[in-house]
């Protein structure tokens, strides 16, 4: 379940939001701007002031009392701050959406798109050491004739190749309400900024926590790594005509997690019964979505153009014809 | 970027449109493909034409020759020996044949010979061509004509000469007949054009499906394309990068083996060979062949 904290700015008692343009606290009320180490300093009554205010759940659209603690285990170690703000996301939505004919005419609503909502998705970055190797054949041909033949002689290779790699903050979201494949393609994130997890910094976002943990995580990240081993050695595998196979392994060792808070701006819509689920990376602005499709639109153009086409072609005939 | 892209759609979709057209067009041209006669000056009727043709076809399976019969009232200048020479080579008509024409420009009968037809048949011999044909002009009977000619021809072709060995089709498949080499006025062309159009109409139903069904499924294609993951195989490896511990090429074996070279004896296809199209006034290049002939005016 997400949950949100709020801070109070020490002057005036309004809340105090986090601006990604400034990568500060500003106060609306009585602009004051402050820093992480300020507010970390603050003494803040008891546990953080959860907000229990009704907030829409930016994965279903219901509404949601927020209860939930990042503490314990389910402190992150860092995360990533947002650096694009709610414009900038409504902004890059328009964008998608505009070059999109076949996309249903009330799809893109202001009302609607003003529930665009920032959230730390949890994330659970791996370092991995792997030992990976490969077997194969590979061949080299050479060709050359005489008068009467055409002689092919075929040299065969047993090709090996082994080494070791390793992979660090390799990213797989641990919340099963995101769609996997739609993350994967808000990668890569700028771990430059990545910050050690401090509260202050959730302040006018929300935040899940994971669902997921290191361990049901890492089957994916580690066939995604030894596919990435793969490829890495077959790029020292040339100069042969042909080259085959035979067998191929990568072990992982020294493998550590950590889990890391990454900020996304998503949107969910509900389309004609379907789920359809808008994000955009919030640091870099990358925009991955599924956007439905409208039928009566695909109809419209694929026999506008087949009868445009047609027309054309008979015309062109007809024309050409009487050259 | 998405100007270019849209650009590159629109750009293409022309190109493919143009050669559409012309594959269309091709339809039209191969539906008529043994026209022999080409009354351009309108002095037959229908019937006479259809007639005429017959014979000439008639004509191609007796002798082996190909005749062709053409009336033009506008050479553009050229005599009517340059006519019917040109005619002849430049609508790809076979080696060996003759064609007679009507010019009612000039005023004048030309017989063009090619091939084994200018070679079996001497000036002497045309010149009785030209009598038979000539008998039926002074009452306009064209098309009386036309059969005087072919009947001469295939009498001074002579039976007992061996035909030459080639099919009757009197245009070669690979080159449909074109328009004439003048602009030429187009009164013939009513008919073809009635005779092409339900080939067209269904060539150009089927291609403007194929063209719609392309543009759904690349716009479907595109429309799901905001999902890409973009990170290979660098963008997490660390320090660097893969550090190789073994590396083996070890040769195993060699195998060789041996093709007979097959000598190739069929020997090029001698030329001769007219290309078609593009050949407009005064220019008969492009291999015009020999010819002989003879003609009157009357």
């Amino acid at each position: 379940m997400p949950s949100a904290a709020t801070y109070k700015c020490p002057r005036c008692g309004a809340p105090l939001a986090f601006s990604s343009k400034t990568q500060s606290w500003s106060c609306a009320f009585c602009l004051g701007d402050f820093s992480l180490e300020e507010l970390e300093a603050m003494d803040i009554p008891g546990e953080k002031e959860a907000d229990t205010a009704a907030t829409f759940c930016a994965f279903c659209q219901n509404p949601a009392i927020l209860t939930e603690r990042l503490s314990g285990e389910f402190r992150p170690a860092k995360l990533i701050p947002f650096r694009l703000s709610r414009e900038d996301a409504k902004a890059a939505l328009k964008a998608l959406c505009r070059r999109k004919p076949l996309l249903p005419g009330d799809f893109v609503r202001e009302n609607h798109i003003e529930k665009l909502t920032g959230v730390y998705a949890p994330y659970w970055l791996f370092d991995c050491s792997l030992s990976a190797g490969e077997t194969g054949e590979g061949t080299r041909v050479t060709c050359w004739s005489d008068s009467t033949y055409r002689y092919t002689k075929t040299d065969y290779y047993r090709v090996v190749r082994e080494g070791n790699l390793r992979f660090e903050k390799v990213p797989a979201d641990g919340s099963s309400r995101l769609d996997d494949q739609l993350m994967d393609a808000l990668e890569p994130y700028d771990y430059g900024e990545l910050r050690e997890f401090s509260m202050p910094y959730l302040s006018g976002y929300q935040a899940q926590r994971y669902d997921r943990n290191a361990d049901a995580v890492f089957p994916r990240v580690l066939e995604r790594m030894q596919n990435y081993s793969h490829q890495l050695l077959e790029e020292t595998i040339s100069g042969y005509a042909t080259y085959r196979e035979t067998g191929r392994r990568a072990d992982a060792d020294h493998v550590s997690s950590s889990y890391t808070l990454l900020p996304v701006w998503l949107l969910s819509t509900r389309y004609k019964g379907e789920e359809y689920l808008f994000a955009m990376n919030g640091q870099t602005g990358k925009t991955a979505g599924k956007l439905p499709v409208s039928p009566l639109r695909a109809f419209l153009w694929g026999a506008g153009t087949a009868l445009a086409a047609a027309a054309l072609a008979l015309i062109g005939g007809i024309l050409l014809w009487w050259f | 970027m998405v100007v270019l892209k849209n650009a590159m759609r629109y750009f293409l979709a022309f190109a493919v449109l143009l050669c559409a057209s012309q594959t269309a067009l091709a339809a039209i041209e191969q539906a008529d493909p043994s026209q022999l006669v080409y009354d351009y000056a309108e002095l037959l009727t229908e019937e006479e034409r259809t007639a005429l043709a017959e014979e000439c076809v008639q004509f191609g399976a007796d002798t082996g020759l190909t005749a062709a019969v053409v009336t033009i009232d506008d050479t553009g200048g050229l005599s009517a020996r340059e006519y019917a020479d040109g005619f002849y080579d430049g609508n790809g008509f076979p080696d060996d044949g003759l064609l007679m024409l009507i010019d009612m420009d000039s005023r004048t009968v030309w017989v063009s010979t090619c091939g084994t037809a200018e070679a079996e048949i001497s000036e002497g011999e045309i010149e009785q061509i030209l009598d038979e044909v000539f008998f039926w002009l002074p009452d306009g009977e064209y098309a009386a004509a036309g059969s005087a000619f072919l009947s001469a021809a295939r009498e001074a072709y002579a039976p007992e000469k061996t035909p030459a060995p080639e099919s009757p089709e009197p245009v070669s498949p690979e080159e449909p007949v074109p328009a004439p080499l003048q602009p030429s006025p187009p009164q013939e062309k009513g008919s073809a054009l009635g005779e092409g159009l339900p080939g067209m109409l269904g060539f150009s139903a089927v291609f403007g499906l194929a063209a719609g069904g392309i543009t759904l499924f690349i716009m479907l294609a595109l429309h799901g394309r905001s999902a890409r993951t973009t990170v290979g195989r660098r963008d997490y490896l660390a320090g660097d990068g893969l550090r190789l511990t073994r590396r083996e090429d070890d040769f195993l074996r060699s195998y060789t083996s041996r093709v007979k070279i097959l000598q190739n004896d069929s020997p090029p296809r001698g030329g001769g060979g007219v290309r078609s199209g593009g050949v407009r006034s005064g220019g008969f290049s492009g291999g015009g062949r020999s010819h002989g002939g003879g003609g009157r005016s009357f």
